[in-house]
């Protein structure tokens, strides 16, 4: 129990900015971590020490920001990209709004590894095991992510100039 | 890459939450050391510090929670041994004082999943039944029962379905008040109900002392049992050959008509015993030979018996009593023939056991209060 009380009082802020990303709403982020670590005190006898604890409960709060995400329904910040995003150059984009909207154009699973990658710093193992996916898939996920977000960025630059 | 990552910080910029770690904690039902002493404050300074040392022991470094003691309470074995002592309780009743001493009954319990089930029942530490149940052949019921207690119970508090409700009393003693199990289920119009099996443990040792069931909130009557001792034996461990034979006791033929008093005398060999043409308002309805010549039995049914709705309305299901009467303590089991007492009625279950006359007599009511007063009204049936 202590385990989990240091992890999440050190890292609170980085489960939440990766569920706030996920699920684009501060109390439903908020909740997600919540219900992350609810769900981690009531089960930590059965954490078996095959990973890294911090892995474990990550995928605990990626599980709960999913959930908060389908639970949204309609209200979720994530609408179905257009599927031309990218051609789509003539919307007037601000901020991080473009990024945002590229961001959303990609797959969940490769949205959820760069989160994990930028925002919580981690390695390629602990993004497969808060994933569920094979180590070996962490690598290329990250690299359809970089490349289809290169090309979005690119393509609003375009616009831009 | 660097750009990258530059743009998503400008999207989702780090913020500095802190979070509400002892929400979670709370949330999780783990009770902690400041959510206990809070409600402790009314009792006492002095007593709350007592029982704070005890339960917290701060001295001996982090405390473990409720949860986490009660499950170090609890062995590994996988054979459970335990002693319960049910709801329902009897009593020996002194006729004429009417001094009660309480008699319980109480299920001495084997189970292993790979072996079957024993059940001993006692009741004032007499064994009325020793059954067993190899583990192809047990009833459902049973099986849930004591898979619970042997496993449930256990796995509920290491995986962390096991939730703490609360605090409380029972039989004088602080206990803790744990949910190991939950359901929700929907009667067909719709209404939602929640059934729970709860179990509290010693606020002083965490073991587990008393079993029960709460739906909607509530204790259901006479669903709990006082665990007297449990234990979790290794799996070649354990008593599973039954000792006694049972001879199930209950019943009471009654047939129809009335047969003269001298008849059933003849029957018993000595004047039977009655409670008069009428008891406390209600008729002698039949009387008759029950049993064989060799181990003779006299009945009476005082009540309507044909009530039902046809010759006299609405059958008063309150009011009657059945008397079984024999000179042959043989009749009976020997679990029951330890329940006749001079001088006493014993009661259990809606049953009385009285000795009279040099007879053995069974009366059967709805209550106690009226198996008392049948008890204490029995006389020499005139000629």
């Amino acid at each position: 129990l202590a385990e989990l009380e240091a992890l999440y009082r050190e890292r609170y802020p980085v489960f939440l900015r990766v569920a706030r990303a996920t699920v684009r709403d501060d109390g439903a982020a908020a909740d997600a971590v919540h219900d992350a670590f609810v769900q981690a005190v009531r089960n930590r006898r059965s954490f078996r020490g095959d990973g890294t604890l911090e892995a474990w409960v990550w995928r605990m709060v990626v599980n709960a920001a999913r959930k908060r995400l389908a639970s949204a329904d309609g209200r979720g910040v994530f609408p179905e990209a257009p599927n031309d995003l990218a051609t789509d150059c003539c919307k007037e984009e601000e901020g991080g709004d473009e990024v945002r909207a590229a961001v959303a154009a990609l797959p969940e699973r490769q949205r959820l590894a760069l989160f994990l990658r930028y925002y919580a710093d981690l390695d390629y193992a602990a993004i497969a095991a808060a994933l569920g996916v094979a180590e070996g898939t962490v690598g290329a996920t990250l690299n359809a992510a970089h490349a289809a977000l290169r090309e979005s960025l690119k393509e609003a630059e375009r616009c831009r100039s | 890459m660097q750009e990258l990552k530059d743009a998503l910080d400008r999207m989702e910029p780090e913020q500095g939450a802190r979070g509400d770690w002892d929400a979670v904690v709370r949330d999780a039902g783990v009770f902690r050391r400041g959510a206990l002493v809070r409600p402790l404050a009314g009792v006492g300074l002095a007593a709350a510090v007592v029982f704070a040392l005890v339960l917290f022991q701060p001295w001996a470094g982090e405390s473990p929670t409720v949860l986490e003691r009660a499950l170090a309470a609890v062995d590994d074995g996988p054979v459970l041994h335990v002693v319960l002592r049910d709801e329902a309780e009897g009593a020996v009743i002194d006729l004429a004082t009417g001094d009660r001493t309480r008699l319980y009954r109480e299920r001495e319990i084997w189970f292993d999943q790979a072996r079957g089930l024993r059940e001993v029942t006692r009741f004032g530490g007499v064994v009325q039944r020793d059954i067993f149940y190899p583990p192809d052949r047990l009833p459902d019921d049973l099986f849930k029962t004591y898979s619970g207690l042997a496993s449930g119970y256990r796995e509920a508090l290491k995986n962390g379905d096991a939730r703490v409700l609360g605090q409380g009393e029972i039989y004088g003693v602080p206990v803790h008040w744990i949910q190991t199990e939950r359901y929700v289920v929907f009667d067909p119009d719709g209404t939602r109900h929640v059934w729970q099996r709860v179990v509290a443990v010693s606020a002083e040792t965490f073991e587990p002392i008393y079993v029960d069931e709460k739906a909607d909130g509530e204790f259901g009557p006479q669903t709990g049992a006082r665990i007297r001792s449990v234990e979790w034996l290794p799996a070649d461990k354990g008593d599973f050959r039954v000792h006694g034979a049972n001879r199930p006791f209950g019943g009471f033929e009654i047939r129809n008509g009335r047969k003269a008093p001298d008849e059933l005398a003849a029957l018993l060999g000595r004047t039977p015993l009655w409670l008069g043409e009428t008891f406390q308002g209600i008729p002698l309805e039949a009387s008759g030979s029950a049993g064989s010549s060799a181990a003779p039995e006299v009945s009476m049914f005082y009540g309507s018996r044909f009530s039902h709705g046809r010759e006299r309305g609405a059958p008063d299901l309150r009011r009657f009593v059945v008397l079984k009467q024999t000179p042959d303590l043989a009749v009976f089991p020997e679990y029951v023939a330890e329940f006749f007492r001079p001088g006493f009625v014993v009661v259990l279950e809606r049953q009385g056991f009285v000795q009279k006359n040099g007879l053995y007599v069974v009366i059967a009511a709805r209550t106690e209060e009226l198996i008392l007063a049948a008890a204490r009204a029995l006389e020499p049936m005139p000629d």
